[in-house]
C-alpha cells in the first residue's frame, strides 16, 4: 500500500469519500435517465406522429413542442440550473445536493433525448407505416409495435449517447453543490491542487462511460437485424 | 365488388394545385384480376391508395364489397381494411421481425390462439413456398421471397381484395413473373379480387382479365384486356402494346427508309392483324396459291393472352395490283385487319 500512498497520496487519503461520490453520481445518473428515458419516448413519439404526414398529423401540438425543445436545447445547462432554483425547491425542497440536482438535470436531457428518440423512429420506413395503416393498426398499436419496436437497436443508441453526455451534466450540477465525482475533482483537484484525485475521478469516469458504451453496443447489436 | 365513381384526387400544394386523379369512375368485379397501367405520374398509384382510403379522395365515392368507404369512421374503416391486402414495389416488411412474425404481424387481434396463428402462418407460407425461411429476417431475403413474405402477409386475415401497388416495379423480369404466377394462383385458389397497378404491359398481359390505361389523372381506355390488345384506341395504349413487341421498329424502318421496308413499284406493304380464332388459317399461303400474289414476310408476332393468340403480321405483297387489291379483301373477309402502310 506504501506505493500507492507514493502515487496518489491525496487519494489514499481521501478513501473513504469515493464510494459516496460514485453513489451519488450514478444515481444523479439513473434516476433523471429513468425518468428523461419515459419523458423522451413520449416526447419523441409525439413529434414523430404528429409532425407533417404523420399518423395523427397536429400542427399546434408539433409546433408548440417542437420549439419547447428548441428553447431547453439552447439554455446552457449550468444557466438551467441557476434559472430553475425555484422549481427545484418547491419539487424537492432543497436546491443542493444529489436531491437539489435532479429536476435540473431532468430538464436538462429531456430535450436532447426526445430530439433522439425522434430522429430514431424518423429511421422508421414511411412504407412500413403506411402498410400498418392498410392492415387496419389503430394509431396506438402503429406506436406501439411498429415504431417503438422497429426502431429498438436506434433507442438504444440514443440511450446510450443521453446517458454519456448525462455524465457530463452530472459533472456540472457537481461544481455547483450536488455533490458526486465531479463536486470531487472541482473542489480537492482543482481548488486544492490534489491533481492525483481528479485524475482518479477521470478514470472513474472513463470505467463507467466505458460501460455504458459496451452495454448500448451489445443491445444494438443484438437488435439489429 | 369495388366500384369508383367520379373519384378525384387533388393535391394543395402552396404554388399550385395537383390534379392527381380526375373524375375516375370503374366497376371492378368480384374475382377478378384487373390491371391500371400508366406512366409514372399518371396517378395510378393515388388511384390504388384511394381504394383503401390510404389517400382520402378530393371527391367521389369508393365502394368495396358494399361498404362506402368515405362514410365509414376510422374504427369501421380499420375493420374493413382487415379485409383488403395490399402489398408494395418496396414489399415494406418489418426489419426487426423474422418471415414467421411478419406473417402473424396481422393476426394480432384476431382473437386466434396461438396454435391457430401458427398454423395459419405455416399454411400461408407453404402457400408462397417460403417455409424453410420462416425464422430468417427480411434482410437475409431476396426481392422475390421478400415480396412472396409480403404476399402471405396481405393474405393472412383472408381478404376478399388485394392491392397490389406496383408489386414486381422492384424486380428483375424472371423473378416478376413467378410473383405473376403466385398472384394469379392465389386468384384462382382463393378467389380474390385482384388489382394491380403498373407501368409494364407485360404485368398486364400475362395475368390480367381487363385493363385501365391512364394517363395525365384520367381513364383514356379501359376493356377487356383482348380487346384492348387487339383493337387499342388511345395512342398511349397503342405505346405500351409497343412496348410489348417489335412492331413498333417496323413503323420506325419505314419511316427511316430501311431497305428491309423497302418496296419496288407494284409492291404493298401491309400491316394484318389477326384477332382470335383466324390466326390458324393459311392467309398467306391461300394468297400466293390461289391469288397469284408474292408474299414476303418481314416481321411476324403471336401474343397470347389468356390463351387466346393475337397475331401480327408485316408483309410485302407483290404482283398485279388487281390481284394484291383482292387478296386484301380476302384477308379482311376473314376478319383480318389490314393496314396498309405503303403502296
Amino acid at each position: 500500500m506504501s506505493w500507492l500512498s507514493e502515487w496518489i497520496p491525496n487519494v489514499v487519503e481521501l478513501a473513504d469519500e469515493f464510494p459516496a461520490g460514485i453513489m451519488q453520481t450514478l444515481q444523479m445518473l439513473l434516476i433523471p435517465g429513468a425518468i428523461s428515458f419515459v419523458l423522451g419516448v413520449i416526447f419523441g413519439v409525439t413529434l414523430i406522429v404528429t409532425r407533417k404526414g404523420g399518423i395523427m398529423e397536429n400542427r399546434i401540438i408539433f409546433f408548440l413542442l417542437d420549439k419547447l425543445v428548441n428553447l431547453f436545447r439552447s439554455i446552457p445547462f449550468i444557466i438551467l440550473m441557476t434559472l430553475l432554483v425555484g422549481v427545484t425547491r418547491f419539487l424537492t425542497g432543497t436546491s443542493i445536493g444529489v436531491a437539489g440536482a435532479l429536476p435540473s438535470l431532468v430538464v436538462g436531457t429531456t430535450p436532447f433525448f426526445s430530439r433522439q428518440i425522434e430522429s430514431a423512429l424518423a429511421e422508421v420506413d414511411q412504407g412500413v407505416i403506411e402498410a400498418s395503416q392498410a392492415m387496419g393498426l389503430s394509431p396506438m398499436q402503429i406506436i406501439v409495435r411498429v415504431y417503438l419496436r422497429e426502431s429498438i437497436p436506434g433507442i438504444a443508441r440514443a440511450t446510450t449517447i443521453t446517458l454519456i453526455s448525462l455524465v457530463g451534466l452530472t459533472a456540472i450540477a457537481g461544481a455547483i453543490g450536488a455533490g458526486g465525482l465531479g463536486d470531487m475533482a472541482i473542489r480537492y483537484g482543482y481548488h486544492r491542487n490534489m491533481y492525483d484525485v481528479t485524475y482518479v475521478v477521470v478514470i472513474i469516469i472513463l470505467v463507467m462511460i466505458t460501460l455504458i458504451q459496451t452495454i448500448g453496443d451489445v443491445i444494438v447489436k443484438k437488435t439489429s437485424h | 365488388m369495388i366500384e369508383l365513381r367520379h373519384v378525384s384526387k387533388t393535391f394543395e400544394t402552396k404554388k399550385l394545385n395537383v390534379h392527381a386523379v380526375k373524375d375516375v369512375s370503374l366497376h371492378i368485379a368480384s374475382g377478378e384480376i384487373y390491371g391500371v397501367i400508366g406512366f409514372s405520374g399518371a396517378g395510378k398509384s393515388t388511384l390504388i391508395r384511394c381504394i383503401n382510403l390510404l389517400e382520402r379522395p378530393t371527391s367521389g365515392e369508393i365502394i368495396v364489397d358494399g361498404s362506402n368507404m368515405c362514410k365509414l369512421n376510422d374504427k369501421e374503416l380499420r375493420k374493413i381494411r382487415k379485409k383488403i391486402g395490399m402489398i408494395f414495389q418496396h414489399f415494406n416488411l418489418m426489419r426487426s421481425r423474422t418471415v414467421f412474425q411478419n406473417v402473424a404481424f396481422p393476426l394480432k387481434d384476431s382473437g386466434l390462439s396461438k396454435q391457430e396463428i401458427a398454423a395459419k402462418v405455416t399454411d400461408l407460407l407453404k402457400l408462397v413456398d417460403l417455409v424453410e425461411k420462416k425464422d430468417a429476417y427480411p434482410s437475409e431475403l431476396s426481392g422475390g421471397q421478400k415480396q412472396r413474405v409480403a404476399i402471405a402477409r396481405a393474405l393472412a386475415n383472408d381478404p376478399k381484395v388485394l392491392l397490389c401497388d406496383e408489386a414486381t416495379s422492384a424486380l428483375d423480369p424472371q423473378t416478376t413473373r413467378s410473383i405473376l404466377r403466385l398472384l394469379k394462383e392465389v386468384n384462382q385458389r382463393l378467389g380474390i379480387t385482384i388489382v394491380l397497378i403498373t407501368h409494364e404491359m407485360a404485368v398486364i398481359k400475362e395475368i390480367c382479365n381487363r385493363v385501365a390505361v391512364m394517363e395525365d389523372g384520367e381513364v383514356v381506355e379501359e376493356g377487356n384486356i383482348i380487346d384492348i390488345f387487339a383493337h387499342p384506341k388511345a395512342q398511349v395504349t397503342k405505346n405500351f402494346i409497343s412496348t410489348t413487341s417489335s412492331l413498333s421498329k417496323i413503323y420506325e424502318m419505314v419511316e427511316n427508309n430501311s431497305p428491309i421496308t423497302q418496296i419496288s413499284k407494284g409492291q404493298w406493304l401491309v400491316h394484318l392483324k389477326y384477332g382470335a380464332g383466324n390466326t390458324k388459317e393459311a392467309l398467306l399461303s391461300h394468297m400466293t396459291r390461289e391469288m397469284q400474289v408474292d408474299t414476303s414476310i418481314i416481321y411476324g408476332n403471336v401474343e397470347v393472352i389468356h390463351d387466346t393468340p393475337l397475331g401480327d403480321l408485316v408483309v410485302i405483297l407483290g404482283g398485279k395490283e388487281s390481284d394484291i387489291k383482292n387478296a386484301v379483301a380476302y384477308a379482311k373477309a376473314n376478319g383480318v385487319e389490314v393496314e396498309v402502310i405503303a403502296s
